[in-house]
């Protein structure tokens, strides 16, 4: 079942050994390739692949300065850094994407930190007319759009109130939290070739096993793409979902989103000066690209290499692995042919499954119904788990791995069903494999 | 390292030879199994191996005296190691399989050959490559290196110390500027003497001015003027020549010259008869004339013979060929390692008293290293940003402290109150101030105490330091900078932010050939 059995010893003496390969001989090709990174707990999601050479590393080590950089409302005194808001969730894109662990995201409070930003949507995917598609809950000059805070209902559901500082959203329209991701190897899910993705479609479950992945597709500049990225696979490429964030969430224009993120209702875009047109040139959209994609995948964490690969069997025989497929393979990068090719374990298959009433939150995005999710990769997940105040889930609701598995249904109903059913032990064994992916 | 295969050279010179008859002539890659064909009572045929020689791969050295080391092996006996540079030949002392020996090299790029003999005449010969000189410079803000003998410069410009022609700003309205603000490097247009290209060797950055040294031994001068830091004037004539220039300027009034340092406001330049000459601001008496005149061409330093390495800084450094190390100019954070902080003017050299040879001098803003022959590194003076070492050792450091950390160093450099040092490992280890990512690292904060490599740097031949911001040499001729980005001072062009710090080192590009 691991698909990569290797014996050990080959080469050694002919013998009268036993030469029946155990769990224990496989041997884990590492979990991202050549993007594989030593596990450093200082900042594990924000390292660079330590075999690169400086040479390749130009653009990406101008992209850290842009994703770390605190950006200012134009004209600012730095002008690649200027053309923040005037809407905006965040100032900097490491406000939300951490080197390590989560943003905060449900504060005991009752407040909602930086690190869960909202969707403004009906089920039938119509943004709402004065807001537009998201809130932003921060501005450079003047009011933002609103405040959100949150509490739990009586089954552990974080319900969310809107606090607007204009008009009230319109009839319908819902709030859709969604929590920002560790950005651990984005740029090599970046680079997986769409049929691979399309191969693990079966929209109609024709293999009966009640998980029918299907593939998002978005029609981008007049041509249809496959969605891989965000909760809802709502973005393309990498670009596309650095661009869109720079837009909705820093208010940040780029040749992709040229347009400042208001409606034509709202008129403090206008009324303000830009950065730029656009704000953020091509040269540092590709700049944070690079950076990006050339972002390591911290090395698994295994304490007891027989129990991990005891997990693995949980994990596989419980069905998790149809939806979180354990590997993908990436296609080819003519910019970084090291990236090219490379076997990753990112437990994903890229695909909307529906996760069941429980986890619909009433906001179409798209080709998205409001309960169905893109699978979410899970390497790196224990190391989020790790840090205080780390959450689960597009709303935040999970704490910890176990409240997150215990929240699937729909499609992984059956899964969810079958972790309640396994014992103890063998529930701490697949959860100790996945901290350790 | 650009060895010939030892084993091959061995068959060359010996009459075994023909033994190898199947075509192994035209390889280098002799198959080497077929030694174990010879009986054990076969004359010896097999000639030296020698390893790790230094320098190597075309890095710079600091001082006019280098000290060529290596490993030396047998499978009998050894008769000599004799290492051939500039048609001399120098017999390498032999200390159990490591070797020495000291050539005088020559600015720019030196190549030396190692030849051992055994004693049945088998001979084994290397070369390798280094240079004398700096090849990467930089100042307040502005950089420089050196490829293929020409300059090319980029950063800061408000005084024409880029060289390119005028003066310029990164906001300058390109519609109405008189050049293109050099945020990449762009080539100084190249002075002619007699008709030919000047081909230049070194360079000397620091504040807002620049020198250069040429093949021939003069020395070039551009930027600020101020206080005759550009060596331009006249002598005798009681006027001090301020004035500023924006294109590279010859100064007449020497030559002869093998090494240049420029410090804050004056510049000191070694030439090859060992004696030292200085030109600039004299307020604390660092050009050692015995005054505190400042001087617009070069005077000489006073009782100064066989020196072998500059070091200026608001101080003058030197290094004799003795291994002896001698200061001047300021000790206002006790630079001069004599134990004393003042303002006075130190116009005369005196002795920094190190217990082993130095053999190379680096000097930053108020400190200053030195490297002993035996790989340890001594440090004084400024210490309020961990420069030296941590703060316990004191804010200034009045005589030359030995660092704890290493007995390993190759090569050291400092500018600003930054501190850098190469190991055997080939890594470059900073400390000192790190506030705008001067230092090259991940870590925030000064660093009391070198122990994290620069991000991804290897293979380094040559740092050019400057105030904020550093460039680094490799090997494969590549640039890289890091530190504080302003007015292009990191050469990473249009996507580089203005006013930012750089902590991973930046590729520097070379929009066109040169």
């Amino acid at each position: 079942m691991y698909g990569l059995l290797s014996a050990c010893g080959a080469g050694g003496n002919a013998s009268n050994v036993d030469k029946t390969i155990t769990l224990d001989d496989f041997i884990w090709p590492p979990v991202a390739g050549n993007a594989t990174a030593p596990f450093n707990s200082a900042f594990p999601f924000l390292q660079f692949i330590p075999t690169l050479d400086l040479t390749q590393l130009k653009t990406a080590s101008q992209g850290r300065e842009f994703f770390i950089g605190r950006w200012t409302a134009a004209p600012g005194p730095r002008t690649l850094f200027d053309g923040l808001g005037p809407l905006s969730i965040a100032s900097a894109c490491a406000d939300c994407h951490l080197s390590a662990g989560r943003a905060a995201s449900l504060q005991a409070n009752g407040q909602i930190g930086v690190g869960l930003l909202f969707r403004l949507g009906d089920t039938q995917g119509n943004l709402d007319p004065y807001y537009g598609g998201q809130l932003q809950t921060a501005a450079t000059i003047g009011l933002s759009e609103g405040q959100v805070s949150w509490s739990f209902n009586d089954s552990d559901q974080p319900i969310f109130t809107l606090l607007t500082h204009g008009p009230a959203l319109a009839q319908g329209i819902h709030l859709g939290p969604r929590l920002s991701p560790q950005l651990v190897g984005i740029g090599l899910l970046d680079l997986v070739p769409p049929e691979e993705i399309l191969n693990l479609e079966d929209p109609d479950d024709q293999n009966a096993d009640g998980i029918s992945g299907r593939a998002h597709w978005l029609e981008v500049e007049g041509q249809l793409m496959l969605g891989r990225f965000g909760w809802k696979a709502m973005q393309p490429t990498l670009r596309h979902q650095s661009a869109g964030a720079m837009q909705q969430d820093m208010g940040l224009t780029t040749s992709i989103n040229p347009t400042e993120p208001c409606t034509m209702q709202q008129t403090v875009c206008a009324e303000q000066p830009n950065g730029g047109t656009p704000e953020v040139s091509d040269n540092t959209l590709a700049a944070v690209n690079d950076f990006l994609t050339l972002l390591a995948v911290p090395e698994r964490r295994v304490q007891n290499a027989q129990q991990f690969n005891q997990g693995a069997d949980i994990f596989e025989s419980i069905g998790c692995a149809h939806c979180h497929q354990p590997t993908l393979t990436t296609g080819q990068s003519k910019k970084y042919p090291l990236l090219s090719h490379q076997l990753i374990y990112a437990y994903t298959d890229l695909l909307l499954h529906d996760l069941g009433e429980a986890l619909s939150d009433n906001v179409r995005e798209g080709d998205a119904d409001p309960s169905e999710w893109r699978t979410p990769p899970l390497w790196g997940l224990g190391l989020v788990e790790a840090v205080p105040g780390s959450r689960f889930l597009h709303d935040g609701r999970a704490q910890t791995l176990e409240q997150a598995i215990l929240w699937h249904g729909g499609e992984a109903l059956q899964s969810q069903q079958k972790f309640k059913a396994l014992t103890a032990a063998q529930q701490h064994i697949l959860l100790a494999f996945l901290r350790a992916i | 390292m650009q060895t010939i295969n030892t084993f091959y050279y061995g068959l060359v010179f010996t009459s075994a030879l023909l033994l190898y008859g199947c075509g192994s002539g035209s390889s280098n890659k002799p198959d080497t199994t077929e030694t174990t064909e010879f009986p054990e009572s076969a004359i010896d045929n097999v000639a030296p191996r020698l390893t790790q020689l230094s320098p190597d791969n075309n890095a710079s050295v600091h001082s006019r005296l280098v000290t060529v080391r290596g490993r030396v092996s047998d499978d009998n006996a050894l008769t000599s190691v004799v290492i051939s540079y500039n048609d001399e030949r120098i017999i390498a002392s032999l200390e159990g399989d490591r070797f020495s020996a000291v050539i005088e090299a020559t600015a720019g790029a030196n190549t030396y050959s190692v030849i051992a003999t055994d004693e049945a005449n088998n001979e084994a010969i290397a070369s390798e490559t280094f240079y004398f000189g700096a090849r990467a410079s930089a100042g307040g803000a502005h950089s420089g290196v050196i490829k293929n003998a020409n300059i090319y410069t980029w950063g800061r410009n408000n005084k024409g110390q880029s060289g390119l022609g005028f003066i310029s700003s990164i906001n300058d309205d390109a519609a109405n500027a008189e050049g293109a603000h050099p945020i990449m490097p762009t080539l100084v247009p190249v002075p002619t003497a007699n008709g030919e290209s000047v081909k230049m060797v070194s360079l000397a950055f620091n504040q807002n001015a620049s020198s250069a040294l040429d093949t021939q031994g003069n020395v070039w001068s551009w930027g600020n003027g101020s206080d005759g830091q550009l060596g331009l004037g006249a002598a005798g004539d009681n006027v001090i020549d301020e004035a500023g220039h924006t294109t590279p300027q010859k100064i007449h009034a020497i030559s002869d010259v093998i090494a240049i340092s420029r410090g804050s406001a004056h510049c000191l330049l070694l030439k090859t008869d060992g004696t030292v000459f200085a030109f600039g601001r004299n307020q604390e008496g660092q050009l050692g004339d015995g005054s505190h005149n400042t001087h617009d061409s070069p005077v000489k330093v006073s009782g100064l013979t066989n020196i072998v390495q500059v070091s200026a800084s608001a101080s003058s450094y030197a290094i004799d060929g003795d291994g002896n190390l001698w200061a001047w100019g300021s000790n206002r954070y006790g630079q001069l390692g004599n134990g004393l902080v003042d303002d006075n003017a130190h116009p005369i050299p005196t002795q920094i008293l190190i217990n082993e040879p130095v053999v190379s001098v680096a000097s930053g803003k108020g400190h200053a290293l030195a490297l002993t022959a035996s790989g340890a590194v001594y440090g004084w003076g400024l210490n309020a940003s961990h420069q030296v070492g941590p703060h316990t050792w004191g804010e200034n450091i009045l005589m030359p402290q030995l660092l704890p950390w290493f007995d390993d160093v190759t090569a050291i450099w400092a500018k600003g109150n930054q501190s850098f040092i190469q190991r055997e490992d080939g890594n470059i280890y900073p400390w000192g101030q790190n506030m705008l990512g001067t230092l090259g690292i991940e870590k925030d904060g000064d660093i009391a105490q070198p122990d994290s490599p620069i991000t991804g740097l290897d293979n380094v031949i040559d740092l050019g330091n400057g105030a904020l911001h550093t460039l680094a040499m490799r090997s494969d001729g590549e640039f890289f900078t890091w530190g504080w980005s302003f007015e292009g001072s990191l050469g990473g062009g249009e996507s580089t932010a203005n006013l930012w710090s750089y902590r991973v080192p930046l590729l520097v590009s070379f929009s066109e050939s040169p």
